[in-house]
């Protein structure tokens, strides 16, 4: 596994603050990758030291090989969607691709003018009076039509409504289907990233939780519902990552790579939602799921 | 960049080379009739014997438009500072469109190309401006007779305002990181820095130089204007020093004391004048016989001035003055968002 974004360690420090603290993860190549956390646990801040907004207080960071503040060269390889997705509200839908053209020497305009045609988006129209929706596709498209390797998108779907929130993860899934771009997304909306990413990452005061194949984080959790039980009695291979307990029921979230044979047990798949809050309400140590089975990162 | 850039300036470029236009038109209709009135009249008036008349009527002619061009000549660094400067960074900053710009482009390129274009646009503009302002104001100049008034004006010296305006709008952008505080900012450390250059740097930026005349102020009991004892009276007196007979200073204007008073008399031992002595040979109080006296009491006046010789030199070096800051500024604008604004 290659990684696209390394971190080793990596904090940022403002005043006393710690905005994100000894994160250490490594995203794989080719890949729609979904960062998932909550307001507050580093994702912006990762971002930004991974596109070089930010610099990094402690610890280090490698995106594509690179240092992120390593140039030009450094930033044309990456494609930036911030979060709210910012635009020039005074500048037209057409100067932001002249932008583009101006600012970058691999500026595909022929991408960029059919993506504009294709949103049904009027070249004249000033970029303030965009709809939420238009305008993180406008912002997607400048980022798509530098032909970057990665694309970073920062909760670009947060503030749209369902339909453009739609809309928005099918261009993404067409982009990543006819480029093979690597994509990085943040989101707090589980739903939206079940739909497009295949690999997740959850990141709980900067600390990452879990991550792992999409499938595989599904094919390795399960809920337990049966008679009240201790759950230092469960299967050592059996990890409870959330439990409770009634008088006589005691339900767990359990991951375990390994078939659960107590026929005491109603086992039941989890959604990705139930994963993700069981990690979110329960933090502990950063959990690496692989096809092999469990494994500590680092 | 530079192409983004102007896509991004073009309003304001606009509006800036619509307001020069308007200028240049206004002066261009005016300017003709200025030089015509000052050829036919003053030009020739000393042959008339009548100089005060002709120009008084060109200076009736001139001096509404003069005021005008004058506040213009003097707010337009300050305009450029606050509307060209101050938002540069600020704007980006609060909109959050920075995340786009410096992640298209790196910042110190973005940074540097806007700080060049737009540094030298509002050279350009104030440069322009007081061009066509000075051209108009020849005649109006020639007569006053005081060219040091107008000093930051006209030449070269607003060139320099408007860029170092420019780039500390820039700066308090940079720093403040909103844009209507780091417009005030802006403008008061604008304001200020021209205060204190004009009132502090400009009298010394060249040593000036010193003459030391008879005091005409107690025989003429009334202060005769600093300019007229000046060797040249387009020379600009900065101080004038009313000395004893020691070379200790005593007064100001060729006054005596805080008030400018003095004490004389005439008694049976001719003239005296209290603190300084007497003088026994003069027995009357006209003026000539003052005059006599304070020049025998040793009683003089010491001009400190700017010969009209160093107009152009003072004007080189302020204009050096105010584009070596606004390079520093820019320097430190270039480091600021480059390292500290992450």
């Amino acid at each position: 596994m290659t990684a696209i974004i390394e971190t080793n360690e990596l904090g940022k420090q403002y005043g006393r603050k710690w905005a994100l603290r000894d994160c250490t993860l490594a995203i794989p190549e080719g890949k729609v990758v979904g960062l998932v956390g909550p307001n507050g646990a580093g994702k912006t801040t990762l971002l930004h030291l991974a596109v070089g907004l930010l610099r990094a207080s402690v610890g280090s960071i490698t995106v594509l090989g690179g240092r992120p503040d390593d140039g030009p060269a450094q930033l044309a390889k990456i494609g930036f969607v911030a979060q709210d997705t910012p635009t020039y509200a005074r500048l037209s839908v057409a100067k932001h691709l002249r932008m583009g053209a101006y600012l970058h020497k691999g500026w595909d305009n022929e991408l960029a003018k059919h993506r504009i045609d294709q949103l049904d988006l009027d070249p004249r129209q000033k970029a303030g009076s965009l709809s939420g929706g238009q305008r993180a596709q406008l912002a997607l498209t400048l980022a798509v039509a530098t032909r970057p390797e990665l694309l970073l998108l920062d909760e670009p779907v947060a503030s749209l409504d369902p339909l453009a929130r739609r809309e928005f993860l099918q261009s993404l899934m067409e982009i990543v289907a006819n480029d093979g771009v690597s994509v990085l997304l943040s989101s707090h909306l589980v739903a939206d990233l079940e739909r497009v990413c295949d690999y997740l990452i959850i990141l709980i005061a900067s600390h990452v939780q879990l991550s792992g194949e999409m499938t595989e984080l599904l094919g390795s959790h399960w809920r337990l519902t049966g008679p009240r039980r201790d759950p230092a009695s469960l299967p050592s291979d059996q990890e409870v990552i959330e439990e409770s307990h009634t008088d006589k029921q005691s339900t767990f979230l359990v991951c375990t790579n390994q078939p659960i044979l107590d026929p005491a047990w109603a086992v039941k798949p989890v959604t990705l939602e139930d994963l993700v809050l069981a990690y979110m309400s329960n933090p502990r140590r950063p959990v690496h799921v692989r096809a092999a089975g469990l494994g500590v990162v680092r | 960049m530079i192409r983004f850039t102007w896509m991004q300036f073009r309003v304001l470029g606009w509006l800036a080379l619509g307001g020069l236009t308007i200028v240049a038109i206004v002066l261009a209709v005016t300017g003709p009739h200025l030089v015509h009135l000052y050829d036919t009249t003053v030009a020739n008036c000393s042959a008339h014997g009548d100089c005060s008349a002709a120009t008084t009527s060109l200076i009736n002619y001139g001096d509404k438009l003069g005021i005008v061009l004058k506040v213009v000549v003097e707010i337009v660094p300050a305009l450029i500072g606050l509307f060209w400067g101050a938002p540069l960074v600020a704007r980006e900053l609060e909109t959050g469109t920075y995340r786009l710009a410096w992640t298209q482009i790196t910042r110190t390129r973005w940074m540097a190309t806007k700080l060049g274009f737009l540094g030298l646009m509002s050279m350009t503009v104030a440069g322009l401006l007081s061009l066509m302002v000075s051209w108009w104001s020849s005649p109006l100049d020639r007569v006053r007779m005081t060219p040091f008034t107008s000093f930051d004006q006209r030449g070269l010296v607003p060139i320099g305002y408007a860029a170092f305006a420019f780039v500390l709008g820039v700066t308090a952008g940079v720093l403040i990181r909103r844009t209507l505080p780091a417009m005030a900012t802006a403008l008061g450390g604008f304001a200020a820095a021209r205060l204190v250059v004009a009132h502090w740097g400009r009298p010394y930026l060249i040593s000036p130089l010193k003459v030391t005349i008879p005091d005409s102020t107690i025989a003429n009991s009334g202060m005769s204007p600093a300019s007229a004892l000046a060797p040249d009276p387009r020379d600009w007196v900065i101080s004038n020093q009313t000395i004893n007979a020691k070379g200790n200073v005593i007064g100001q204007f060729g006054g005596v004391g805080p008030n400018g008073n003095v004490d004389l008399s005439v008694g049976s031992r001719g003239m005296t004048i209290k603190g300084f002595g007497s003088c026994p040979t003069v027995h009357t109080d006209t003026p000539q016989a003052v005059q006599r006296c304070t020049n025998h009491l040793g009683i003089r006046e010491v001009l400190t001035y700017q010969p009209i010789s160093h107009y152009w030199a003072l004007q080189w070096t302020e204009l050096a003055i105010f584009l070596g800051a606004a390079a520093i500024l820019s320097g430190f604008c270039l480091w600021w968002v480059r390292r500290r604004l992450t």
